[in-house]
């Protein structure tokens, strides 16, 4: 009994004591990255060597003690976070130098955001695969690219609301999801959009306001892995009627000298290829549901029935006008499938996908649109 | 000393659902089946229902085997059946079997280990910490380890489930799509290959002498081996579903990936997915235990030694000790890969043929009188 309990002692004595004598990780000491920003940095020679392109990493790094204190001060004396750059040949290397600025070990596990600049996206597919590699890293880490400026110059924006940098921007992400003037794909849905789609897909795009605000705005376009231009506030409001999310997507339009606002809280796109004499085309299939929310110039009485009618009929034409709008951007502007009009013909009928050149052939193929739309509330004024 | 013919503590056949889970399960939790990934693509999940049919049928093959010898084990009616110089042989390719399985079960569980928790701990240190632990375990008998899976397989059962749950918001439907693209031969391939990673179903043949009622092990066996394919089927759609194939291809863990994405709101800790380590560790162990005991017991049988303990603290640590013969991560996975053959073949080829003889020659195990 006694070597049995001396036995016992010892097992649990090397359980507790063995692997910290290599792997000591108090949470308490370890520097939490939560926000990484990747830029472009020209070229420069080492010595002999030349070394072509170089990252710039920009890092938020959250100070978990005064978290606290700066989430109920409006305005706490201390940031709860430091922002640091350094630069290297690859990201780990960056990351290295970052890690000769600070006092604790650096750790990607609490990853929230990754902002990539637009001078470096066309790199995208190298940067996403390290942090798909790297076991730190949560696959719920969001994506985002920056549209004329760095990532380092929105990490070093103030927060408005929220007591470090990452949360603002996952906020903004967050809420932007439900509405239609930006775009928003979780990681592993970009990746496995680009893979499955030749490298094309829209992208979360972030900019900064004249006045130096954080906006999140539009959408980046890739095709082949590089990033091949940007939609706007208003093109990524089109663009999102053909989009699988159901978003809240605000429409206006003029008729009989009344300027109506239509809010659409619910919609279904269905993108339906059809083959006949074989001959391609393609069908989207649209419904809309949603209020009136606001009236201009002429009101009508929007109690009456055939008033709805009326505008229903008319936001049909103008919510199709947007829809070719949107179609003709991908198709004729920037010959980019982000629809994915090619995996829906893939999904249904493989083998004459196969037979196609999709690249050649989608700026080309004739997309028909059958869109209803249904006014169901107006308020709750006449 | 033998694996006995008769023993105190009997096992309740009711067990065995709850033997299956934690021995068949292992890594599988967070590898899942990738060779069927990267065979059957996008309709792996119908690899994984078609494979599913087939370890039924390869269970009930096993249990019809366990039936006719209600009280021995199968190194103990193998002579009777094959002769003794062929069930010689085949007995050793069971403890090389087990041998490299056990081995490359050390070997993942240290390369895990490393890759996700303690980078610069040496990787036999947790190998050798948990080889110790399953050592003391399976010196205590086959019974030590079941009574051990009975208390611990709720932990492991609630939080899989709670995995599960989670993750089914996250599943897209056009990532099934299209069905059957490249045909029914890639589909027919990933199913039989889905078979060979039902390592540990073995362990029916060596249950008899510790079961309480031997004509009641169907229903609870097939039961249990159809629930466990039930969720291979779930977590190789819910792998689909939410990651897409072409992720899922790219991940050496499609598991670990998938739970990393899930996130509670007001969750006190961000990393959800880590609270799997402890149902990682916990089937990495029983799997492990269980190996143990098949190799060593079965070797103690086979050469009749006495020294029982000797020889399974012997097994633990030439077992821990072959890890090293692994040269790197790259060749744990590729002899894993590899491993799945042979799986198929002591897990359903070898006893079937057994059965199909036993049958032929009509021979059937000794009954004891109670």
């Amino acid at each position: 009994m006694k070597n049995k309990l001396i036995y016992l002692l010892l097992i649990l004595l090397a359980i507790l004591i063995i692997p910290a004598c290599w792997d000591t990780k108090d949470i308490n000491n370890r520097a939490y990255i939560t926000a990484l920003g990747i830029d472009e940095v020209a070229s420069i020679t080492m010595g002999q060597e030349n070394i072509p392109f170089r990252y710039k990493v920009t890092v938020e790094i959250i100070k978990p003690a005064l978290l606290k204190e700066s989430s109920w001060k409006l305005q706490p004396e201390k940031a709860s976070s430091i922002v640091l750059t350094a630069e290297g040949e690859t990201i780990e290397k960056a990351l290295d130098l970052v890690q000769t600025n600070i006092s604790r070990p650096l750790t990607l596990s609490h990853l929230q955001i990754l902002l990539i600049g637009e001078g470096i996206a066309d790199n995208s597919k190298i940067i996403c695969n390290f942090f798909e590699k790297h076991p730190e890293v949560a696959r719920r880490v969001r994506l985002g690219f920056v549209q004329k400026n760095e990532a380092v110059d929105v990490l070093k924006t103030e927060p408005k609301l929220e007591s470090y940098i990452a949360k603002e921007l996952v906020g903004m992400v967050e809420i932007s999801k439900s509405f239609s003037l930006s775009t928003f794909k979780p990681f592993t849905s970009f990746l496995s959009e680009m893979r499955t789609n030749n490298g094309q897909t829209l992208g979360a795009a972030f900019s900064l306001s004249n006045n130096g605000d954080i906006v999140r705005i539009g959408s980046a376009i890739f095709d082949d892995w590089k990033l091949v231009g940007w939609l706007d506030g208003e093109e990524t409001r089109k663009a999102s009627l053909l989009l699988p999310e159901s978003r809240k997507i605000t429409f206006i339009g003029s008729l009989n000298e009344g300027i109506y606002t239509y809010k659409v809280d619910n919609k279904k796109t269905k993108i339906i290829p059809e083959i006949q004499n074989e001959k391609l085309k393609f069908i989207v299939r649209l419904k809309t549901d949603g209020i009136i929310l606001q009236e201009e110039g002429n009101e009508l009485l929007l109690s009456e029935p055939k008033n709805i009618d009326k505008l229903e009929k008319f936001f049909t034409q103008v919510i199709t006008g947007d829809v070719n709008e949107a179609i003709r951007k991908a198709q004729k502007i920037y010959n980019v499938d982000y629809f994915n009009f090619g995996m829906e013909l893939m999904n249904r009928n493989p083998d004459y996908f196969e037979s196609l050149d999709w690249k050649k052939t989608f700026p080309r193929v004739p997309i028909e649109t059958d869109i209803e739309v249904k006014i169901s509330r107006f308020g709750i004024a006449k | 000393m033998t694996i006995k013919d008769n023993v105190q503590d009997k096992i309740d056949p009711r067990v065995i659902p709850l033997i299956f889970f934690l021995t068949i399960i292992e890594f599988k939790l967070f590898v899942m089946d990738r060779k069927v990934f990267l065979i059957a693509g996008r309709d792996s999940w119908l690899s994984a229902l078609i494979g599913g049919v087939l370890v039924t049928l390869g269970t009930y093959f096993l249990l019809r085997l366990m039936k006719r010898f209600p009280q021995q084990n199968l190194f103990q009616y193998i002579s009777q059946i094959w002769g003794r110089p062929i069930a010689f042989i085949i007995s050793i390719g069971y403890f090389l079997f087990w041998g490299s399985y056990l081995t490359l079960l050390f070997n993942n569980t240290g390369e895990v280990n490393q890759i996700f928790f303690l980078e610069k701990t040496p990787i036999l240190m947790p190998i050798f910490l948990l080889a110790l632990g399953a050592v003391w375990l399976v010196a205590y008998g086959l019974v030590a380890i079941i009574r051990f899976i009975q208390i611990i397989s709720p932990i492991f059962i609630i939080s899989l489930l709670l995995s599960i749950s989670l993750s089914l918001s996250q599943v897209e439907i056009h990532n099934f799509f299209p069905i059957l693209a490249n045909g029914i031969t890639p589909v027919l391939k990933g199913a039989i290959l889905y078979t060979g990673y039902f390592h540990g179903l073995e362990i029916l043949l060596f249950l008899s002498p510790f079961l309480s009622d031997n004509t009641k092990i169907f229903k609870p066996a097939l039961a249990g081996i159809a629930f466990l394919n039930f969720l291979a089927v779930v977590f190789t759609i819910l792998a689909i579903g939410i990651l897409g194939i072409n992720n899922t291809n790219q991940m050496l863990w499609p598991g670990f990936a998938m739970l990393s994405l899930i996130e509670i709101p007001g969750f006190p800790a961000e990393r959800f997915e880590l609270f799997q380590t402890v149902p990682l560790l916990i089937t990495a162990f029983v799997a492990i235990s269980v190996i143990l005991y098949l190799l060593s017991y079965g070797i103690i049988q086979v050469f009749k030694i006495s020294q029982k303990k000797t020889v399974v603290y012997l097994i633990g640590l030439l077992t821990v000790l072959s890890t090293l013969l692994i040269p790197d991560f790259a060749w744990c996975m590729k002899l894993r890969e590899v491993h799945i053959y042979a799986a198929i073949i002591f897990i359903y080829f070898l006893p079937l043929l057994t059965l199909l003889l036993s049958v032929l020659r009509e021979k059937r195990g000794i009954i004891h009188e109670k």
